[in-house]
């Protein structure tokens, strides 16, 4: 049977809870005593908690929580598991994928035919290994050591291009000394000019004061003149200072 | 105007949630041990809480599992506006109920008894080992049977008042209800407990 509703609901649970201030909880324990209905639910309410604090748990089983892990751990632990030997495998094969890419971006062109081995960097074949192609007479020999065979004209044709190389190695030696010797004459040569200049100016101020301490008069384009044909020979100037 | 409790803290920083914050920092940088910490911290309380939500223990670690991987994986969401364990029991009630939803775990009723007039079991017997029938007096089975019978709304209030002994502003800032509102459920649970109690005990 339902109790008269007070309006004291939120109030009785507060009081109930301890969750009332003291001014509330007078103002309740005031009204229990005018209102059986509120003192009769208080009572029952606080017999159906009594009941649940029975049901207590009395051991909490341990949660595993197995979390996600990153990436890099997942690496880390997955590389930490591998043997010794393959490390070294793995990171051998790394390496060489490595230099594959390089070989790609420089434009490295790497090619397994019937020919042989063939790479090639941009447009120009730098190297070429070709795999005998002659049929042997021994059938002991391993496909593994023909591999490996280089034959004669391909030997002497290797020792040409590398002495062609080292001659144009000493080719260009060459010419970076020969470069240097001329910017070193060149260098001089202009000293030596300069030099003369030098000399030739300070020959010509000198003839000009030694007119101009003799006197001489003249007339301006006179002196002009005498001074243009001075500076234009010393060898001359000279005669004429003489023949003054 | 009701009192919504969303945005309430409870006075400052209490050193237990500075220590929660501090390893969430921890894993959220990557150290994933820190979390497991949390986890140990708080299982006991979301353990509980599942179990007397959901009535089994095999339900309620399952529940406890997929909280705390929600959790892991939304931890970059928590902001420290509220506590880490009203965020953490946010997450335990919604696996809790995503649970009843979907596998129907346990049948509700408020009607006390079925179509015939007799008393109607509404706890799956055969999911209670027996070695937990032997833990479990008689009472505890009383209340256990009355706890279910409640529909999960109510269920929850009574629970995390009565049990995790959370006052009414934690109970409505977890569930984001105004305080009338956790209180009249709470109210009305009570006294479906009290006749669903009283029913119980007259039948044996």
């Amino acid at each position: 049977m339902r109790e008269k509703d007070c309006g004291k609901k939120e109030l009785l649970l507060s009081y109930l809870y301890d969750e009332a201030n003291q001014h509330e909880r007078a103002d309740f324990a005031a009204h229990l005593t005018a209102c059986s209905s509120c003192d009769r639910e208080l009572q029952a309410f606080q017999g159906v908690r009594q009941e649940l604090s029975t049901w207590q748990i009395p051991f909490v089983p341990h949660i595993e929580v197995i979390t996600p892990r990153s990436a890099t751990d997942a690496l880390r632990e997955f590389f930490s598991l591998l043997p010794g030997w393959f490390k070294v495998t793995s990171g051998l094969a790394v390496a060489a994928a490595a230099a594959l890419v390089v070989f790609a971006i420089s434009g490295t062109q790497i090619k397994f035919g019937q020919e042989g081995f063939t790479a090639q960097v941009g447009v120009k074949e730098i190297a070429q290994t070709q795999i005998v192609k002659e049929p042997t007479t021994s059938t002991l020999v391993t496909p593994s050591l023909a591999a490996n065979t280089i034959s004669r004209a391909e030997a002497e044709k290797m020792i040409q291009v590398a002495v062609a190389q080292a001659q144009a190695q000493t080719q260009a030696q060459a010419h970076t000394q020969f470069a240097t010797l001329e910017a070193k004459l060149n260098s001089a040569h202009q000293a030596r000019l300069t030099s003369a200049t030098m000399r030739l100016q300070q020959q010509h101020q000198k003839n000009l004061n030694a007119v101009l301490a003799e006197g001489r008069r003249g007339t301006l384009t006179e002196w002009l003149f005498a001074s243009a044909e001075t500076g234009t020979e010393n060898q001359e100037q000279k005669g004429n200072e003489n023949n003054n | 105007m009701s009192l919504m409790a969303e945005s309430v803290r409870q006075g400052p920083e209490t050193e237990s949630e500075s220590s929660d914050n501090r390893l969430i920092a921890r894993t959220l940088a990557g150290e994933t041990e820190a979390f497991s910490v949390l986890v140990k911290r708080w299982e006991r309380p979301i353990y509980s809480l599942a179990l007397r939500m959901l009535g089994k223990d095999e339900d309620a670690r399952d529940a406890c599992q997929e909280a705390f991987i929600a959790a892991f994986r939304n931890l970059s969401k928590f902001r420290g506006d509220a506590k880490f364990s009203s965020w953490m029991y946010r997450i335990a009630l919604n696996a809790c109920h995503t649970r009843l939803r979907n596998a129907g775990i346990v049948k509700y009723s408020l009607d006390e008894t079925d179509e015939n007039g007799r008393q109607k079991d509404v706890v799956d017997k055969s999911a209670v080992s027996l070695s937990e029938q032997m833990q479990l007096d008689e009472r505890t089975q009383f209340v256990r049977r009355a706890l279910q019978a409640l529909p999960p709304e109510m269920r929850q209030v009574i629970v995390m008042k009565e049990y995790e002994e959370m006052t009414f502003v934690e109970i409505a800032e977890i569930l984001h209800l105004p305080i009338s509102t956790v209180k009249s459920r709470l109210y009305t649970g009570l006294q479906h407990l009290r006749l669903r109690l009283e029913h119980l005990r007259d039948a044996m």
